[in-house]
């Protein structure tokens, strides 16, 4: 047989790993990726909650009549940027499914109860709560190498400039290191 | 000397097969507000019927508007939504196109992508230019909303917006900003109910590279994504093209109160006969799990390696 580095077997591995864990996307709208610097600029609010239960209803937006998901958050921290002042959020996401009806709008963040995540959000002048860029603003947390880490969202939109992005920044990143990333972009 | 240059190889084959891993994903019904959506190693939706269109056609209507401000005309915007869906239905599903046809027609004056529940109906492509409403979406280029059965996955309307406030677009040669049609050829994809793949040389792959135009053109994956969902000798469980209740040109807004007629519901959807999954994955295509039988490849070679340094 060939000799065989351990270089090899740890680099193929490796690769097998990163292939695994790699940022799985799927359904998607086209979204232009927003910087970290962005990202927090434009969010009220930042962070680390828990998805308790959701309903549907209809919503008026630009006169048109949708089905939006309502999610009740748990906050379980605070990241650099206003504290909510709520220990629950009401979180906003377009789609749902009501009496039969099911609508999908794709990219949005896909709020899993139980999910412990980051998640940046906006304010519409009516006061109801939308995840900052959609799926752009939602990290699931995942427990690695004894660490919380940063994960993509599910249904992360077809992301146009990926190489400056906040997503590509934030994913993969320890909790900790994170809030240092957004401590220091709300400081710039 | 040999054994770096086989770690080399070994490691880029697998990052290789690893990037160019061949799965479509289909949407499907999973609602994750109410159970979660698991996903297969490829990231499609396992849980949860796939979404499909139960005739053999269906109805766009381009909006009579166009994006007057960024000089694309209705006409302009009509052919490259053609363009876009000639795409999907001139696919080579082993000879026969896949059962599935769609007439792109209008203009259309509602300008609002909506279902009515009951009254008549329209899918519509169409651009916004003086408001884009969604707050935390101002990034969107662009969103399709997709209507449907929530119990058999059955398409009932799906209508696409362009975000023409703060993005410019470019249609035709050369691509100077966001390719029109790289992106509507996209969205028909969703539109026929497909999720994001990771292959990434794929129509449906979830990255886009501003002044590119690839995604104009179907790779293999997205061949076999849209002959597996309206395959050549599928049985369409309705007749009609017609949208769900009948078509109108003007929103519900404008429409009489219960103006949905019988048209497009001509019969009611027969379960669909497929495993509730929401993707397949070629028989020749390299998958996750074969990563892991590479990885385990090189496991043994470590064994192998380690008993000649014994």
């Amino acid at each position: 047989m060939f000799p065989i580095s351990r270089r090899a077997v740890l680099a193929s591995l490796g690769a097998a790993a990163g292939a695994e864990f790699w940022p799985r996307v799927a359904s998607a709208t086209w979204v232009r990726g927003m910087s970290l610097q962005e990202l927090v600029s434009r969010s009220r609010h930042a962070v680390i909650g828990t998805p308790l239960d959701a309903r549907c209803l209809y919503v008026t937006i630009g006169g048109r009549r949708l089905l939006v998901t309502e999610t009740r958050l748990r906050v379980d921290g605070v990241l650099a940027l206003e504290p909510p002042g709520e220990d629950e959020l009401a979180v906003r996401t377009l789609g749902g499914q009501l009496d039969g009806v099911g609508e999908l709008v794709h990219g949005q963040a896909e709020l899993l109860r139980g999910q412990l995540c980051v998640a940046f959000f906006e304010r519409a002048p009516n006061g109801a709560c939308w995840v900052t860029g959609m799926a752009q603003g939602h990290y699931p947390l995942e427990n690695a190498d004894a660490a919380l880490k940063l994960r993509a969202s599910p249904q992360l939109p077809v992301i146009r400039d990926w190489e400056q992005s906040a997503v590509k920044r934030l994913v993969g990143t320890r909790l900790s290191e994170a809030e240092s990333l957004v401590a220091a972009a709300k400081s710039r | 000397m040999k054994a770096r240059l086989l770690s080399a190889l070994l490691a880029a084959a697998t990052l290789a097969l690893a990037s160019h891993s061949s799965a479509f994903c289909r949407a499907t019904t999973c609602d994750p507000s109410k159970a979660a959506c698991e996903r297969d190693s490829s990231s499609c939706l396992v849980t949860g019927t796939p979404l499909f269109w139960a005739s053999s056609c269906f109805q766009v209507y381009v909006q009579a508007d166009g994006a007057p401000k960024q000089g694309i005309s209705f006409a302009t915007a009509k052919e490259s939504v053609s363009r876009a869906f000639t795409a999907w239905l001139s696919a080579d599903c082993g000879g026969a196109a896949p059962l599935i046809d769609v007439q792109v027609l209008g203009p259309i004056t509602c300008d609002t992508a909506e279902y009515n529940k009951t009254q008549k109906n329209a899918n519509i492509v169409l651009f916004r230019e003086d408001e884009w409403p969604y707050v935390g979406a101002e990034d969107a280029l662009g969103f399709t909303h997709l209507t449907f059965n929530a119990d058999t996955g059955e398409l009932w309307d799906a209508d696409l917006e362009i975000n023409a406030v703060g993005y410019r677009f470019s249609v035709g040669d050369p691509v100077t900003d966001n390719d029109l049609d790289s992106m509507l050829t996209h969205e028909a994809g969703h539109m026929l109910g497909l999720a994001h793949t990771l292959v990434t040389d794929a129509t449906m792959f979830g990255k886009y590279t501003a002044g590119s135009e690839s995604q104009r053109t179907l790779a293999d994956d997205d061949v076999q994504a849209v002959c597996a969902t309206y395959p050549a000798d599928r049985a369409p469980s309705r007749t009609s093209c017609s949208p769900r209740f009948g078509f109108s040109e003007v929103c519900g807004s404008e429409q009489p109160a219960n103006s949905a007629t019988d048209q497009g519901t001509d019969q009611e959807t027969a379960p669909h006969g497929e495993a509730p999954r929401g993707c397949s994955s070629a028989a020749t295509a390299p998958n996750s799990g074969l990563l892991w039988a590479i990885a385990a490849a090189g496991c043994a070679a470590s064994v192998c390696f380690r008993r000649r340094r014994l």
